[in-house]
């Protein structure tokens, strides 16, 4: 969800590539530093197929569906084509209607992956349309033919490579009857002998006439009139042309029926099919990347939220959640020298031991670790801050502890979130990753809506309180972590005394019913209800408090660990910078501080102030900041001289009264001009020789 | 080979008399009136211009050429009194006479034209059109009118009677499809692909027979073609489907099309088919005037009568027929298209015969059958006719017999999904496509002042913007209301302004004016009352309060 060139921008970008020369900037390459770009490719590497495998298990579901309906659809116009009712009906065009969301630049991959699925399982015949390239039918039809009937030839003349690619366009018959023709040709060649030497091993047997698949990626973008053209074409053909359409539809199926009157849409058999929300998107790849142990590199409250709100607020974009990640990945392991640590932890340990001297200086000078070591006895302090060896061993220690923490702070995480989802109004938030990046940022049991949560647990009914609990027990049950196995126990422990009130109330209500006495029985009875909810409410309490305690010990925030620069990266401004650029405020800092972009010493200068030597830009804008509504040209140009001789050591005493020199005089009309195609000043009619200021303020 | 030849005045004058005109009468009774402002379908009139007129007509009477010419501008009227009465004073329908004369002679032919008899059959319902056809076409060796203009609505069988009747009678023909050849030189090419019997295939490259790009070259070629392949003893046919598509073609193509008998002079007839009557094509620099013949409607009896034509073998017709009358009787008052009813008769037949099969009725027993289908057609009605579920899952719901609750139509789907400050950006865009700019103070400043409405209300304004639609507004409006409604503070980052044009792209908001002006850009908020309602209540946003209509 952002404009195409915005995200072909980011698409382009290749952080892979321009990576080395990131890292190898400047100084001679320190093992360090290698060592760094080395585990940045692997865990990219790593994030990347584990992601592609993810999304390819999320679209499982549709594609084979759609492949079904291409399928059957296709075998339905081949097998009936003979019988009464398919002679009578109008010969509908088989349409796939793909609804796939707002956020457009996802769509890309996904389609990438239909038309290689087509390919590799139906038909070699797969087109697709991008809406943006056709203001015509014609160019429609070109490309269709292009692309089909020119792969062909490609490859057939593969071995030849005598005769370009490029058999005459203007010669072709730019029509679907030539597409006809070729088809029948191409259905009528014996079954592929012929076709893609190199592909013969893997070539997949296709029927004996696959359909055409012509995939329109953005039905919105395209003109309804040349949509509506198209498909009236197409539908003369449908009876020798066996063409399948998909329509990757944005927003909703409503936009078919706004696009196509009802004259075309009787022409086509639409079926709809849903993708998966980009919320359940972002929430699967969350889970993936973020709340696991299998990665080392963590990110940090701050930076989850950057990330998550770009996505909420801004683009729904999944694809660009990833580059984020992959942006912040690599900022980290740049920016973060100890990041040298961050990798498994076996190999970690390796690595502390091959730790310099320098390095070990490095993490001494981490603040974290600072912390730490002043919490140790005196004697500790001077032989950590001393001996590299007792050091290392200590970095060991500590990085160890740091994995534990990691692996118990998530099943903690999951049973709270459990149990808060259940509750009204989602006190923590409804989504696992609002508690994570609450529990990242501070310590979760003194916040507001904590203290909430576990009030609303206290009215909550038994059943369900326990059926809740015993979820957690399942998932604390499967992380299969020995710290927590204690705590457990406990908490098992507690539930069963809790079921089983129940049953000790019924037992001792059955004992009752043998007094005679029916006053006897009243009291007791009484007696009895007031013991039962006394001791559910306390088992209750127990339990709630026990869980407090649990939340206590393990939900940390990372910044309370020594050492979790390691793996935690959290610059959030700079990833706020490169994601959601600001260019207004870009502009204005150009032209305020022509220091902070140019690095010229010359241009230095105390705040609100503009040197003389400044760009000429910069000298007209501040000029310009002086002056009302409207500003007259000539005494700008007065004013941009007396500065500009100044400047050059020209007395300005003796230039007054003077004409202005001409090459002074285009370097000022050419500065007004710029600010004009930045939008600050626009030439009005309201007064010759003025133009009128469109910014406000700044003065 | 037609038979009916209508050499001299004198035999048409005496099959005149012979006949009696109640023949025709009853021919055209069962036809509605034309529409207003439409040429009659038989109102056939001489062309002004004497030199070509000779070629033009040469089996009209030639002792009324003379009066037609200054008649012309007389042929509005409607010509159903004429042809009552075709006494000396409708000269200029000489021709019509003559015609209604062979429809006479057609019809009462002594049954040896078998061809006519073939086309009868194939062609139901379409008699006097037929008849009228056959008339102005003549003998292949005789030079036909240079120009027919064909129209009616859709599905009235203007391309297939056209179709059928050429096939049948061997006539050589060509029939182009203008849609598809949407340039002037496909059509050219297209034209002579057909004459040639050329076929794009790999061998030639998909390249069409002939280069031709301009009209003169076409008309080079065609009669080239027309030599070489010996055409030239007898009349050849171009029919252009969906002819409505040449007015956006080059300027001079329609007028040469018309004349293109006297530009080649060959024998050829260009038939023109479409939906929309003459008068709109009728360039403004004025041109040849072909015959125009109208198709009218189907009426509900040729519908039925059409429909059970043909009906599917294991059934009999009359049990086939009262299906396709429960069928009109709930389809005939929103759809009058053929093709579309027999897609819905083939459709939900087997439902119909259903019960039947079933040995629950028989095939006498209509009014039972009569209750199994009838809401069953209605609910397809709301649901395939617009195509909100597609046939085949129609069918497959049919064949499951369940309810249809499950499967919802493509309008079911409205949702969208928007990110949180795209929503509140079209809620701006929509605030500021339907309040007047200078309420704008009203609403998003706080210390406004009180301003009764009544007090800015301007007269003109009374109406409600939302009945007028949306208004243009330029993106610094836009942008301020965004700001003011928004709760937070939002840096103007540029996602914020790719949202806009993302916004754009889903055609959410539309862009006024030229795509590359840098100043001044205008949006237009294109979204619903009902949508953007939808969207405020997931914000909490409550769009009504800042609506100036509903203040």
């Amino acid at each position: 969800y952002s404009t195409s060139n915005l995200s072909k921008c980011f698409m382009e970008w290749k952080p892979s590539r321009v990576g080395e020369r990131f890292f190898n900037k400047g100084k001679a390459v320190s093992e360090n530093v290698r060592v760094r770009f080395a585990t940045y490719e692997s865990l990219w590497q790593q994030t990347k197929e584990e992601i592609e495998a993810l999304q390819d298990n999320l679209n499982k579901k549709m594609f084979g569906s759609l492949l079904s309906f291409i399928k059957n659809s296709h075998s339905d116009l081949q097998s009936k084509s003979k019988s009464w009712s398919y002679q009578m009906r109008c010969s509908e065009i088989p349409t796939a209607a793909l609804v796939l969301g707002v956020n457009v630049p996802d769509h890309e991959m996904t389609f990438q992956k239909l038309s290689d699925l087509l390919q590799e399982s139906l038909t070699p015949y797969v087109v697709c349309l991008q809406g943006k390239d056709f203001t015509a039918v014609k160019q429609v039809l070109q490309t269709v033919l292009v692309h089909l009937i020119g792969r062909r030839v490609y490859d057939d003349e593969d071995e030849e490579d005598v005769f370009s690619v490029d058999f005459s366009q203007k010669k072709i018959f730019c029509s679907m009857a030539s597409l006809c023709g070729w088809y029948r040709a191409e259905t009528q060649k014996p079954t592929f002998s012929s076709p893609g030497k190199k592909r013969k091993s893997s070539s997949p047997q296709y029927e004996q006439s696959p359909p055409v698949v012509i995939i329109f990626k953005d039905l919105e973008s395209f003109l309804p009139k040349v949509l509506q053209d198209f498909l009236v074409i197409c539908s003369n053909y449908i009876q020798q042309l066996p063409l399948i359409l998909i329509f990757g539809i944005a927003t909703s199926s409503v936009a078919l029926h706004r696009m196509l009157p009802q004259s075309v849409s009787s022409l086509l058999c639409i079926e709809l099919f849903q993708s998966l929300s980009c919320t359940e998107h972002l929430a699967a790849v969350i889970d993936k990347l973020i709340l696991t142990t299998k990665f080392p590199f963590k990110l940090s409250g701050k930076v989850l939220r950057v990330l998550t709100s770009i996505f909420l607020y801004h683009d729904f974009s999944v694809r660009n959640f990833i580059k984020g990640f992959q942006l912040s990945l690599l900022e980290h392991f740049y920016s973060q020298p100890l990041s040298l640590l961050c990798c498994a932890l076996n190999e970690a340990n390796a690595r502390v031991q091959d730790l310099t001297h320098d390095d070990c200086e490095l993490i001494r000078q981490v603040p974290s670790f600072m912390r730490y070591v002043e919490s140790q006895d005196p004697e500790k302090q001077v032989e950590l801050l001393t001996k590299d060896h007792y050091l290392k061993d200590t970095v060991r220690k500590l990085l160890n502890d740091l994995h534990v923490y990691h692996e118990n702070y998530l099943p903690v995480l999951k049973c709270l979130h459990i149990l808060t989802t259940s509750l009204p109004k989602y006190p923590l938030g409804k989504q696992i990753r609002d508690l994570h990046s609450t529990c990242l940022e501070k310590e979760v049991w003194e916040t507001e809506d904590y203290s909430s949560a576990f009030q609303l647990f206290g009215m909550m009914a038994k059943d369900e309180l326990v059926s809740l609990l015993t979820r957690c027990l399942d998932v604390l049950k499967s992380s299969e972590q020995d710290n927590l196995e204690d705590s457990v126990q406990k908490l098992e422990e507690l539930l069963t005394r809790f079921q089983n009130l129940d049953k000790e109330a019924t037992t001792t209500q059955k004992s009752l019913q043998r007094k005679t006495n029916l006053y006897q029985l009243q009291k007791a009875e009484t007696m009895l209800i007031l013991a039962v909810q006394r001791c559910t409410f306390f088992h209750l309490f127990l339990i709630i408090v026990y869980f407090c305690f649990f939340c206590r010990d393990y939900l940390l925030p990372p910044e309370t660990q020594p050492l979790h620069e390691v793996t935690y990266f959290s610059a959030a401004s700079t990833l706020r910078r490169h994601l959601n650029a600001a260019p207004r405020n870009a502009l204005q800092t150009a032209l305020n501080n022509p220091y902070y972009y140019l690095q010229n010493e010359i241009l230095k200068s105390e705040t609100g102030t503009i040197p003389n030597t400044a760009p000429d830009i910069c000298i007209v804008y501040k000029l310009h900041l002086e002056c009302g509504r409207l500003i007259n040209l000539y005494d700008w140009l007065q004013a941009f001289a007396m500065v500009v001789n100044a400047a050059e050591g020209n007395d300005p005493d003796t230039q007054v009264g003077k004409p202005v020199d001409k090459i002074l005089h285009a370097r000022f009309i050419r500065a007004v001009s710029e600010l004009e195609f930045l939008g600050f000043v626009k030439p009005t009619k309201r007064k010759t020789d003025h133009v009128a200021r469109l910014t406000w303020g700044g003065c | 080979m037609i038979t009916i030849t209508i050499t001299t005045c004198s035999t048409l004058r005496a099959a005149c008399e012979l006949q009696p005109r109640k023949n025709y009468k009853d021919q055209s009774a069962p036809r509605p009136p034309p529409p207003p402002r439409v040429r009659s379908p038989l109102g056939v009139r001489v062309h002004r211009g004497g030199s070509d007129l000779a070629r033009a007509l040469p089996r009209c009477h030639d002792n009324r050429r003379g009066r037609a010419g200054g008649r012309e501008r007389e042929g509005e009227a409607p010509d159903t009194g004429d042809r009552e009465e075709p006494g000396p004073g409708a000269g200029e329908f000489l021709c019509k006479q003559c015609l209604t004369m062979s429809a006479l002679n057609l019809n009462s032919g002594d049954g040896a034209d078998d061809r006519v008899l073939l086309l009868r059959e194939k062609l139901i319902c379409r008699d006097s059109q037929i008849s009228t056809v056959l008339s102005i076409m003549g003998e292949p060796h005789h030079y036909s009118y240079p120009s027919i203009f064909v129209y009616g609505h859709t599905a009235t069988g203007k391309t297939y009677v056209m179709q059928t009747l050429l096939k049948t009678c061997k006539l050589p023909h060509v029939i182009v499809n203008c849609v598809e050849c949407f340039s002037s030189r496909m059509l050219f090419e297209q034209i002579l692909n057909q004459l040639q019997g050329h076929c794009l295939s790999p061998e030639n490259e998909y390249s069409s027979f002939l280069r031709c790009d301009t009209l003169n070259d076409f008309v080079r070629l065609f009669k080239q073609l027309i030599h070489e392949q010996n055409l030239h003893e007898q009349t050849i046919y171009i029919v252009l489907d969906k002819a409505e598509k040449l007015r956006e073609m080059d300027a001079n193509l329609l007028p040469g099309l018309l004349r293109l008998q006297e530009l080649a002079e060959t024998n050829v007839t260009v038939i023109f088919l479409s939906e929309i009557v003459w008068e709109k094509f009728r360039p403004s620099t004025g041109c040849f005037e072909p015959i125009t013949l109208y198709f009218p409607d189907y009426s509900k009896a040729d519908l039925l009568k059409i429909l059970t034509h043909d009906h599917p073998k294991e059934f009999c017709a009359d049990f086939y027929t009262s299906y396709i009358n429960i069928l009109l009787g709930v389809f005939y008052m929103v759809c009058r298209d053929l093709k579309e009813l027999r897609h819905l008769a083939a459709l939900n037949f087997p439902k119909f015969c259903e019960p039947v099969l079933k040995g629950k009725a028989k095939e006498e027993d209509v009014h039972r059958l009569y209750k199994n289908i009838e809401p069953h057609l209605k609910k397809a009605m709301q649901t395939v006719y617009l195509r909100e579920i597609s046939s085949s899952q129609w069918e497959k719901l049919q064949k499951e017999d369940k309810e249809e609750g499950h499967l919802k139509g493509l309008s079911a789907h409205a949702h969208i999904e928007l990110p949180y400050y795209s929503k509140f950006l079209l809620f701006a865009a929509y605030l500021s496509s339907y309040n007047p700019a200078r309420t704008d103070k009203r609403f998003f400043l706080k210390h406004h002042g009180k301003i009764k409405k009544t007090a800015f209300l301007k007269k003109h304004e009374k109406t409600s913007n939302h009945l007028l639609g949306p208004k243009p507004f330029p993106l610094d409006r836009l942008l301020a209301i965004f700001y003011s409604i928004v709760d937070s503070r939002v840096a103007p980052t540029a996602s914020i302004f790719s949202q806009i044009s993302s916004l754009v792209t889903l055609q959410l908001l539309t862009r006024i004016g030229h795509d590359d002006q840098l100043d001044g850009l205008k949006y237009k908020c294109t979204v619903t009352l009902d949508f953007i309602r939808a969207i405020a209540r997931t914000v909490n946003f409550d769009i009504v309060r800042y609506l100036y209509d509903f203040v």
